[in-house]
């Protein structure tokens, strides 16, 4: 063989392009021929990734740049599917590259600064609301509002925000009718700003985006902090419930105040899958209510798949409760008749620091059995190490296992989530014949980390397989199974 | 022991663009979706009659049941192997890759041939061999690697790379 080599169809082209990890080779390939061009365009601009060094101002050369681009090449911002914002983090190249990244774009933004003030003229807003987007000194909040609604086909967004996105609220609610018709993932996460309270205040527009399906929330919090003494923010409760089409509600170590849970619960029409982990400040601030949350989730109870109630790596290591909390147990979930997927800390059924902690063992194993819907085919328990749950966590599982047929028929699947010290000091051998005999697989995940080495930035959704770029203290050891 | 209809139906016959007839076995050459749709359409009864693939020549398509021959017990592709991580993914078994050392001509036709076939995991390989070949390379390396008309004036190409500056890897 030999000579030219043959034609590749455009579909062909697609392939290969789609195939390139480099989008510098994409980037290349656009400048090949108009046919190249028009091929590689999608591909080059179908995920952006703006991550830059955690200083001040430190996205914006890039925020600029792209508002400019996307305000005068449309067609450009329509092959955006997929953006996130996020500060590198000090083991980033990108880290060491922002100087004379800065420098070489300094004047081309500079140039373009004129262009998107007038752009932000015509958005058609009041005098008072343009005002401060005409401003010289722009900050990053500013440039994401430009930004944002230029791309028209964005499906996900992944942002580490500022305390308060105070345009981009405005905006996101102006827009709320007309943009973002294909927008289905929202992840927000927080940018530390060294100030209490601590958190970014959520923005309660992102719950009326037209398409909206998945929301995932790490160290929000609500307005009007008590403690500080912020005015009451309202913002929350002007969102009417059951009005959202969000069917998966991930919160990760945010910083709500209860009625605010409970509030942002109601608000989805029909939740498939809620996601709920107090984080660590939160254990310590105890501003939590086990009932609150139980009661907002009584509304999804003919639709919810999916339930996780936990908390952070370490729990409860802080001052015992002074009561500021309720931490009373749930009632039970049996009238969820469509949940499959349970991963729960015992906690969160049998309550803390309550008269009834005292109970027989046997009578508190018999709360986790008739907390079950008879719907339920994997049940996750996570902190069994802990003092409370191991005295308890034979009982249980015998229970549970013993009483298959008649209350938990589909179980198939059992996860313990438990060091690996203490499982050598548990006899295990009785409850893993007793689950074989009955069909129902128990796998034990050691918790603990023996190397001391790893923490690993975790990962998002039920079963913790959805990866959204690196946050701040969204790490813990890696869990790995003991026994399958 | 197996009888002889059935040992009909194990092996097919296929006549490349090039007037050559095949004779390959069943399981192997279901690796390609055409060909099983085609083999469906038949009823899945046992057929003498050679299946025509015309556009692929015999030195090609000996190449392509070689491959399916190597993967013939490969698990069908799951919803997941569409995912984006894995379509970025450089990575090439070994074997593969030792395959895919053929010439740019035949690479490029094991690639045509995998489209017209339908045969999504070879075309993966090929894509992500071609892929691995142009990284590095320059806009006028990439067109004579592609036969590729340049078809943008210096300004507009010029243009182009600047628009397309901060989308590149940093």
């Amino acid at each position: 063989m030999g000579g030219k080599p043959p034609y590749l169809p455009a579909e062909v082209i697609s392939d290969i392009l789609e195939s390139c990890a480099s989008k510098t080779t994409l980037a290349v390939a656009a400048r090949c021929s108009r046919q190249w061009y028009d091929i590689a365009m999608p591909h080059l601009w179908h995920r952006i990734d703006v991550h830059n060094p955690v200083c001040e101002d430190s996205n914006e050369p890039y925020l600029k740049w792209l508002a400019a681009l996307f305000l005068s090449k449309p067609a450009i911002a329509a092959h955006v599917r997929h953006f996130s914002v996020r500060p590198a983090f000090e083991d980033d190249p990108a880290w060491e590259e922002y100087g004379e990244f800065a420098d070489i774009r300094k004047d081309r933004i500079a140039a373009r600064l004129k262009g998107i003030q007038e752009a932000v003229a015509s958005f058609g807003y009041s005098d008072e609301e343009r005002a401060p987007w005409l401003e010289e000194d722009f900050c990053g909040d500013t440039f994401l509002t430009m930004l944002l609604p230029t791309m028209p086909n964005l499906v996900s967004l992944d942002l580490m925000g500022p305390q308060y996105a105070e345009c981009v609220e405005r905006m996101l609610w102006c827009k709320r009718g007309s943009a973002f018709t294909n927008l289905k993932s929202v992840f927000w996460t927080y940018e530390p700003f060294h100030c209490m309270p601590d958190g970014a205040i959520i923005i309660p527009a992102i719950f009326v985006l037209p398409s909206i399906e998945r929301i995932y929330l790490h160290k929000a919090r609500g307005g009007g902090s008590r403690e500080y003494g912020e005015e009451v923010d309202e913002r929350l409760a002007k969102v009417s419930p059951r009005t959202t089409t969000c069917t998966h509600l991930e919160l990760r170590d945010c910083r709500f105040y209860p009625g605010d849970v409970q509030t942002l619960i109601l608000i989805p029409k029909a939740l498939r899958s809620f996601i709920y982990e107090i984080g660590r400040p939160q254990l310590y601030s105890r501003t939590f209510s086990f009932p609150m949350i139980r009661q907002g989730l009584e509304h999804h109870k003919n639709t919810l798949e999916e339930l996780c109630l936990d908390y952070c790596h370490g729990g409860f290591e802080g001052p015992e409760s002074d009561m500021s909390d309720d931490s009373s147990p749930m009632t039970p979930l049996k009238t969820f008749t469509r949940l499959r997927r349970l991963k729960i800390a015992p906690l969160f059924i049998l309550g803390r620091d309550l008269p009834h902690k005292n109970e027989q063992a046997a009578d508190q194993s018999l709360c986790i059995l008739n907390f079950l819907p008879g719907s339920i085919q994997q049940l996750q328990l996570t902190h069994c190490q802990e003092p409370e749950n191991l005295r308890i966590l034979l009982d249980v599982l015998t229970n549970i296992l013993m009483n298959k047929t008649t209350h938990v028929p589909s179980l198939h699947r059992i996860v313990v989530e438990i060091e690996s010290d203490l499982v050598e000091k548990l006899d295990f051998a009785m409850v893993l014949r007793l689950a074989k005999s009955v069909g129902t697989k128990i796998v034990l995940m050691n918790i603990k980390d023996h190397s001391g080495a790893y923490e690993v930035e975790r990962k998002w959704g039920f079963g913790e397989d959805i990866e959204w770029r690196k946050c701040y203290e969204n790490h813990r050891p890696l869990y790995r199974v003991m026994h399958a | 022991m197996a009888s002889a209809s059935t040992d009909a139906a194990k092996v097919i016959k296929v006549t490349t663009s090039d007037g050559i007839d095949i004779t390959v076995d069943r399981q192997v050459a279901e690796r390609s979706i055409l060909i099983k749709n085609l083999l469906e359409d038949l009823g899945g009864e046992s057929t003498d009659e050679p299946i025509p693939i015309p556009n692929v020549n015999e030195a090609v398509m000996k190449k392509v049941l070689e491959w399916c021959e190597h993967h013939k017990a490969d698990p069908p592709a799951s919803q997941d192997d569409d995912s984006d991580s894995r379509k970025k993914s450089t990575d090439i078994e070994e074997w593969d890759q030792k395959f895919m050392q053929v010439d740019q001509e035949m690479l490029f036709e094991i690639i045509l041939a995998a489209n017209y076939l339908d045969i999504k995991a070879l075309l993966d390989v090929g894509c992500k061999t071609v892929a691995n070949m142009i990284k590095g390379k320059s806009p006028d390396e990439i067109r004579k690697t592609f036969n590729i008309q340049n078809d943008f004036t210096p300004e507009e190409e010029d243009q182009i790379r600047r628009e397309n500056e901060w989308a590149e890897d940093r």
